[in-house]
């Protein structure tokens, strides 16, 4: 008798759960796909947010360049296509190249079109089995003053794990005659400010995001061509200058995220002008140039801390990485990173807001 | 950006041409956000705000001339700023529309003037203090207009329905030389410049008083600001007697731009928004937002307990000081914290 029960429950009980599976398909289906993509995910963006003139194609070169800089990694980031590798080949021979000792920067034409540039990430020797992809986005700074460009770079800041805000060191620390500040022709900060604020909000809004990895966000701030702020003095007036102006931002930061666990924000220094030194700044119709030279001996390309950007950026995107895979060789060797990271205030580095390890 | 279902509230800046409108909306953005930490509110200009604040900003911070002139120089369409205002990072919540109308409307198109004083929830008034202070106000009437725009605020006060509320603010522009030079607070000068404005203003306060006796419709503050910082009126250039020129020097060379209390205008502004804000929000809540509100005023995470701290900070970072030649004139409950 009971087996005629059970064998009746299971007539109904399998159908009937076959039947809820379908009707709720719709239901788990996107819950299996998200859950299904983070264990797979491997693919994380790097975005350079910053105003014409201000350098973000020679801060990826240098960035590139620069990796072998962390000797003790065990690890390996090569370019992902041809053309990566081209442009970056042909802006470091530029840099390299550029023998004059003088340097004038203005607002310039800066490059034309968007352009990304993938860097597969591995351990040593890995041409096969490649574990991370970095995507960095550099977008030609104009692109911010118009509204439907502006929308672009929106969209990539709202998937991006890291958000390289470039900083022209000279515009925001020279003053010209009469006191002039020339900063924010440079540095539109209104308008990038605006920008990386809409990303976030709607980055907020995406759906599956909700308090998941692709909301999480490193914000460097990186003050380019900072070689004449170097000495320690001089680095941390560079340090205070740039919390002075980004302190609105900084506070809409902590008010947001009090604990710190969804944003970041570093400041991070890189000479990317190979030790030249800003000599004056010159006004020619309303347009200022700013020009700087190699002050004595030794007029080779030398950029520095560029591998710091790297080491903070993979060191933020490594504790994502973390609590979607499994503990690995790869892995061990991203943790290294932290160590290599540089936060002396001295040398013009500092940690604003958040957490970078796990 | 903001959003369509943001309330929208509407701010219109009256004053005579050149008299710095859009330059005193590039500093109140600048500054507001520096004297506000704990505000947890965003104020975040649309696409084409952010652009034209910019450079207005840059232009200011970079400007390399000794001498400023100010007259009637500016002519041009209307235009409009946008902002969101919201919790940090969220969508926003409120929209402000902030509408630069060209000063020669004053006199060519009254009836548009009138119809955005009517549609606005808070009216700024930039005052020209060089024409009101030099040449014993020879030039103040026909640059500030006090007379015609009364004349104006009559009209469209006149007849509003009961629970329509306004903010008008009176704002002395570049007052650095009556009320801070050179440096600290000129008390003297300072009471004679309040004193000489609810003088010249007295129209306006009593128009208020009659049609609004018992003080809870109409504000009316009053807010000096320094709009450059670091400058002193030097003379009148009254070779052109219809376009008298005023002209101030740089009195340092180490920091040409650092206005102050602009933020004030702001503070005020939202202290009096955010209220209007919750009472509309109230108005058009149906069944739905209604049941949601509770639960989530059950659940310890009322939306509006935000907005409700936000109002108390904002009121707390009010400056009120008549040492500065701040003043109350009318309708003081409208700008106190709720419930008060």
């Amino acid at each position: 008798m009971s087996k005629f029960y059970e064998w009746i429950e299971n007539l109904i009980v399998i159908p009937a759960a076959i039947v809820v599976g379908v009707v709720t398909f719709p239901v788990w289906l996107p819950i299996v796909m998200v859950m299904d993509n983070n264990a797979k995910k491997k693919q994380y963006y790097i975005t350079v947010l910053g105003g014409r003139g201000v350098g973000k194609t020679s801060l990826l070169a240098t960035l590139y360049k620069q990796f072998e800089r962390l000797p003790e990694i065990h690890l390996q980031i090569l370019p992902n296509d041809h053309r990566t590798g081209l442009i970056m080949g042909d802006k470091i021979a530029e840099l390299e190249g550029n023998a004059a000792n003088k340097i004038i920067t203005g607002l310039g034409e800066g490059s034309g079109e968007k352009k990304t540039f993938i860097f597969e990430l591995g351990l040593k020797g890995f041409e096969k089995k490649k574990e991370m992809e970095i995507r960095f986005t550099d977008y030609p700074g104009g692109w911010l003053r118009d509204e439907e460009q502006a929308n672009d770079i929106q969209k990539t800041l709202a998937i991006s794990n890291v958000v390289l805000w470039v900083i022209d060191a000279a515009a925001l620390m020279v003053q010209g005659e009469n006191g002039a500040s020339y900063f924010r022709h440079f540095n539109i900060m209104d308008v990038e400010g605006k920008v990386l604020h809409d990303s976030i909000v709607q980055s907020e809004t995406m759906q599956g995001n909700k308090g998941k990895d692709g909301y999480k966000k490193l914000i460097l701030l990186v003050p380019l061509k900072s070689e004449t702020w170097s000495e320690p003095h001089q680095a941390r007036k560079l340090l205070q200058k740039i919390e002075e102006n980004w302190a609105p931002f900084l506070s809409t930061v902590r008010q947001a995220d009090p604990d710190g666990e969804r944003f970041a924000v570093a400041i991070t220094p890189v000479h990317t002008l190979g030790g030249m030194r800003f000599d004056r700044v010159e006004v020619r119709s309303g347009i200022p140039y700013f020009i700087f030279r190699h002050k004595g001996e030794g007029s080779n390309y030398q950029p520095r801390y560029g591998e710091q950007v790297l080491a903070y950026s993979l060191t933020y995107i490594a504790k994502i990485h973390r609590q979607l895979h499994k503990k690995s060789e790869f892995t061990d060797e991203l943790d290294k990173l932290v160590k290599l990271r540089l936060e002396d205030d001295r040398l013009g580095f500092k940690v604003l807001h958040g957490h970078f390890t796990h | 950006m903001p959003e369509n279902n943001a309330i929208p509230l509407h701010i219109t800046m009256l004053g005579a041409r050149g008299v710095g409108k859009t330059s005193l909306l590039a500093s109140v953005y600048s500054q507001f956000e520096r004297h506000t930490d704990q505000l947890h509110l965003q104020l975040s200009p649309d696409h084409a705000t952010s652009n034209e604040l910019n450079d207005r900003l840059a232009a200011l911070e970079s400007s390399l001339d000794d001498h400023i002139v100010t007259g009637p120089s500016n002519t041009g369409d209307m235009r409009t700023f946008e902002f969101g205002v919201g919790l940090p990072f969220k969508t926003a919540d409120m929209s402000l529309t902030f509408r630069d109308y060209p000063g020669a409307w004053v006199s060519s198109d009254s009836k548009a003037v009138t119809d955005y004083i009517r549609m606005s929830d808070v009216i700024i008034w930039a005052i020209d203090t060089a024409a009101l202070k030099s040449n014993k106000g020879q030039y103040s009437e026909s640059i500030n207009s006090v007379g015609k725009i009364t004349e104006f605020f009559k009209h469209a006060l006149k007849n509003l329905p009961d629970n329509e509320k306004k903010l008008i603010l009176l704002v002395p522009m570049k007052c650095e030389t009556w009320v801070a030079f050179p440096g600290y607070p000129n008390l003297q000068e300072i009471k004679l410049l309040r004193t000489l404005i609810e003088d010249k203003w007295s129209n306006l306060v009593n128009m208020l008083k009659t049609i609004d006796p018992k003080a809870e419709k109409f504000a009316l503050a009053l807010i000096p600001v320094q709009t450059l910082g670091n400058v002193k009126y030097a003379y009148t250039d009254d070779s052109d007697p219809a376009n008298p020129k005023f002209v101030f020097t740089r009195t340092s060379r180490e920091h040409p731009y650092q206005p102050k209390h602009v933020e004030q205008i702001l503070n005020y502004s939202l202290a009096f928004l955010i209220r209007r804000y919750m009472e509309k929000k109230q108005q058009q809540m149906s069944m739905i937002d209604w049941l949601v509100y509770r639960l989530q005023e059950f659940f310890g995470n009322d939306p509006n307990t935000h907005f409700g701290q936000a109002v108390m900070n904002l009121v707390r970072s009010q400056c009120r000081d008549e040492n500065l030649g701040f003043k109350i004139l009318h309708g003081r409950t409208l700008l106190d914290p709720p419930g008060q």
